[in-house]
């Protein structure tokens, strides 16, 4: 894929996150500034989603329900839904019940596809538009934003709604990666015009260029809100294996 | 002993479909459970089959007619489980 010289601008136009009791803009901000912790509290309240629909939703996908909530419930816009490990507890569930010969539970079964949770709250939004689902290991991010971008150069698509969201893995696996500290869902809506909220430029960046300012700790996701809830940082790096991304924010 | 059965039962829909809103008290013994009525759907269906199996040890047929009738309500159901153990 060959892409501007200068980068990519688009515009972030809304966005919303959510973990345990972190749920407002307000929260993130304290947060970024190391003034406010996630809670142990893992309810979200996702009045809108119907409850015989909502009963499906796991804690990882009320907390993508209720971002959405915020900022596009009614939006019929093209969604692009990104997560590293998906419902990684609700498969552990699953896997491990296929370890003990137990019947798997069918409800759990249905959903055990990664563009689950999109799709459920399609139904609830009563959303036709397309749907992309991503993973793409520790680059999800930075492929989000690509894939975005793609649509956004499709005739007729001024707008396109990017979810990420992950939660942590089950013990059993934290000793091979353990790359989600808390349960966190991140919308936002790209806009191609300009003029429509923060206005932020994506560009390929030489490795020894992105290692200074590298952070491996965090989640790219939540860096990423991180970026969007602090004035003073102005850009965020790509952590990942292949290509090297910067993110800044333009005039 | 049948009241406690049907209670049971209920609890057992209640647990097993995670029907988190609902009471015992609001699920009516004779009344549809699918669709109309507590508006359950086919994945329900399923679920339901294998918690009985469970806590039951009876296997439902998913193939034939009459399990379609054992699921019309808390009544049916209740009747298909007593018939099944003795």
């Amino acid at each position: 894929m060959s892409y501007p010289e200068s980068g990519i601008t688009f515009c972030i136009k809304d966005w919303a996150a959510c973990a345990p009791g972190l749920t407002c803009q307000q929260d993130w901000q304290e947060w970024s500034a190391g003034k406010k912790a996630p809670s142990v509290d893992q309810s979200f309240d996702v009045k809108q989603v119907p409850p015989m629909l909502r009963r499906r939703l796991g804690t990882l996908g009320k907390a993508v329900a209720y971002t959405l909530c915020q900022i596009a419930w009614d939006a019929h816009i093209p969604s692009v839904f990104c997560s590293r490990h998906g419902a990684i507890q609700q498969t552990y569930k699953l896997l491990s019940d296929l370890a003990d010969e137990k019947p798997l539970s069918p409800a759990h079964f249905s959903l055990s596809v990664h563009n689950a949770i999109a799709g459920m709250l399609s139904i609830a939004r009563k959303d036709v538009s397309s749907i992309t689902a991503l993973s793409a290991g520790t680059d999800g991010l930075w492929q989000m934003l690509l894939e975005a971008y793609g649509q956004l150069e499709q005739p007729g698509v001024e707008e396109v709604l990017c979810v990420i969201y992950d939660e942590p893995l089950p013990e059993l696996y934290t000793r091979y990666v353990n790359d989600t500290p808390f349960t966190h869902a991140l919308s936002f809506v790209l806009s191609k015009q300009k003029d429509k909220g923060q206005a932020v430029t994506l560009k390929s960046v030489d490795l020894h260029h992105a290692s200074s300012a590298r952070d491996k700790d965090t989640p790219p996701a939540l860096q990423f809100i991180r970026f969007l809830s602090t004035d003073t940082l102005n850009q965020i790096v790509s952590t990942g294996h292949s290509n090297q991304w910067m993110l800044s924010k333009t005039e | 002993m049948s009241n406690n059965m049907h209670t049971e039962v209920k609890q057992l829909i209640i647990d097993t479909l995670e029907l988190e809103d609902i009471e015992v008290n609001e699920i009516v013994d004779s009344e549809p459970l699918f669709v109309e009525g507590l508006g359950l759907d086919s994945i329900d269906a399923l679920e339901l089959g294998i918690a009985i199996q469970k806590k039951y040890g009876i296997k439902m047929d998913a193939e034939t007619q009459d399990t379609r009738e054992y699921f019309a309500s808390v009544n049916a159901l209740v009747n298909f489980i007593e018939q099944s153990r003795h």
